[in-house]
């Protein structure tokens, strides 16, 4: 057999290592995130109208295309000053506004915010000064006002995270802040070690670690319910990866607390601070991650000055 | 697959949708975990693709292509999971990788550990080709239709292959006949 067969042979043994079966957890969040997602119109459908239409309906499109070409005419036409009195209307802008019949499109559906009178936090949305979120998946569930030039990342039920990019990662040295409901801590980040159960006192267990600096505790309110929290840094970096980053508070849905997107995580050379938070009987907790400097508090203060817990005082 | 239920999924039917999900989900996440060597990550890309290919799905003209379109809209949804999260080459770490017993699961383990590795730093690109070669076993024609060129894809899957046969080259014990691990 040639080294070519050969190799494919045996890349193809290998590729055929690991899962083949999709969890249901992506597929069943897939399912439930589209009943509340409506599809992309597909325009391209109005180039072949012409190609597929029976005479009348070509007759009703040729109506609608007159309709919109009068129209835009109309508005692209500058308005006339009349003699011997100023323009009431501001200049380039028509003094009075034409009407068209309405265009008839499919309702869009749009997902309900759980709380009255806020919009729902999307993935991948860049927050709206002024705009007030609530959260979809996340438990327990709160309200955010939009922060200008930060985004929501991913959004899961025990995790989520907001960054000024949606390129950025944790290993970045830009501000990042992740709320998570912790399940676990981790001992060991390099090598990796099994992750143990999360104990009582998550403050004292980060302040004994010999790898870790924390500061004094301090009482703090955040969202109408009162917490502690602690500012830090890494004082050693036997324990980081070759980026200077670590993994410290874990949840449940990644057990292996392999994946920095859904823990709490900490990076050498930049100063941290972690909230933790018991909401409605469930342990929370909030941590920043600095670019590298404690100016970088500043954003998490006005993040948390806009954040309530829904039914919170 | 069933060209009804894409027509019907394509019309805005979630319902053929979720049947069509439910043909196709375990191809896509087995693709995304290959190409990303990380459950989680591959997770995401899956739900992701999934959320992706329901809005985009009235754009798709041909029904029969709704397998390869999809993969492709995968791929895609594996790159933007990658870019999100960077661990790829910093955070090197033996993987839970299910039905893999082996008689010797130590050095079993170890050998493929040393592959992982060596497959994690080869970019993402050139393993999207590769496991859409080798594994779903799409000659370099048909991965064309996933939106890379012939050229692109040949070459991708000859870099990819250089850099696994250099593993080979210094561990011939990671890879043995007979489609098992030694």
């Amino acid at each position: 057999m040639s080294d070519d067969r050969l190799f494919e042979r045996r890349a193809r043994a290998w590729l055929e290592l690991g899962p083949t079966e999709a969890p249901d957890r992506p597929v069943q969040a897939a399912l439930r995130a589209i009943e509340s997602t409506s599809q992309e119109r597909d325009l391209r459908i109005l180039w072949r109208l012409p190609f597929m239409m029976s005479p009348g309906r070509l007759a009703a499109v040729a109506a609608i295309v007159a309709i919109v070409v009068v129209g835009g005419v109309f508005l692209l036409k500058p308005p006339v000053a009349e003699v011997g009195h100023p323009s009431s209307a501001p200049s380039g802008q028509p003094s009075s506004t034409p009407t068209f019949p309405p265009l008839s499109f499919p309702p869009v559906a749009t997902p309900t915010p759980p709380v009255p009178g806020t919009t729902v936090l999307g993935e991948g949305a860049a927050l709206t000064p002024g705009a007030t979120y609530s959260t979809l998946k996340f438990n327990p569930p709160f309200t955010i006002q939009g922060i200008a030039g930060w985004y929501l990342g991913l959004e899961h039920p025990d995790s989520l995270w907001f960054a000024p990019s949606l390129d950025s990662s944790p290993y970045d040295k830009t501000p990042q802040i992740e709320i998570i409901r912790p399940a676990a801590v981790l001992p060991t980040w390099i090598p990796i070690g099994s992750p143990q159960p999360l104990p009582s006192d998550l403050i004292g267990w980060l302040r004994s670690r010999s790898d870790l600096t924390i500061g004094a505790s301090s009482k703090v309110t955040v969202g109408g319910i009162a917490g502690t929290e602690v500012d830090g840094s890494v004082r050693s970096a036997g324990n980081t990866d070759p980026q200077g980053w670590m993994n410290l508070i874990c949840t449940a849905s990644v057990p292996s607390c392999g994946n920095e997107r859904y823990a709490i995580g900490v990076g050498l050379g930049r100063p941290f601070r972690i909230i933790v938070l018991h909401v409605q009987g469930q342990t929370v907790v909030i941590g920043l991650n600095t670019g590298g400097t404690t100016k970088d508090f500043d954003a998490l203060d006005r993040f948390l000055a806009g954040l309530h817990w829904v039914g919170a005082p | 697959m069933d060209r009804v239920l894409v027509e019907r999924a394509r019309k805005g039917d979630r319902d053929a949708f979720a049947s069509l999900v439910h043909q196709v989900s375990d191809s896509l996440f087995a693709v995304a975990y290959r190409i990303l060597r990380d459950t989680g990550l591959a997770e995401d890309a899956l739900q992701n693709a999934l959320v992706s290919s329901w809005r985009q799905l009235p754009h798709l003209r041909d029904a029969e292509r709704f397998e390869a379109w999809i993969h492709r809209i995968l791929i895609h949804a594996c790159y933007a999971e990658a870019r999100r999260r960077r661990q790829f080459a910093a955070n090197v770490r033996v993987l839970d990788l299910p039905g893999s017993a082996t008689p010797d699961g130590s050095r079993a383990l170890a050998d493929r550990d040393e592959l992982d590795r060596a497959f994690r730093q080869i970019p993402l690109d050139q393993r999207a080709v590769f496991v859409l070669h080798h594994y779903l076993g799409l000659p370099l024609a048909e991965i064309a239709d996933l939106g890379i060129p012939a050229g692109t894809a040949r070459s991708r899957l000859h870099y990819a292959t250089r850099s696994l046969r250099s593993v080979l080259a210094t561990d011939p014990a990671a890879f043995v006949e007979e489609g098992r691990l030694a």
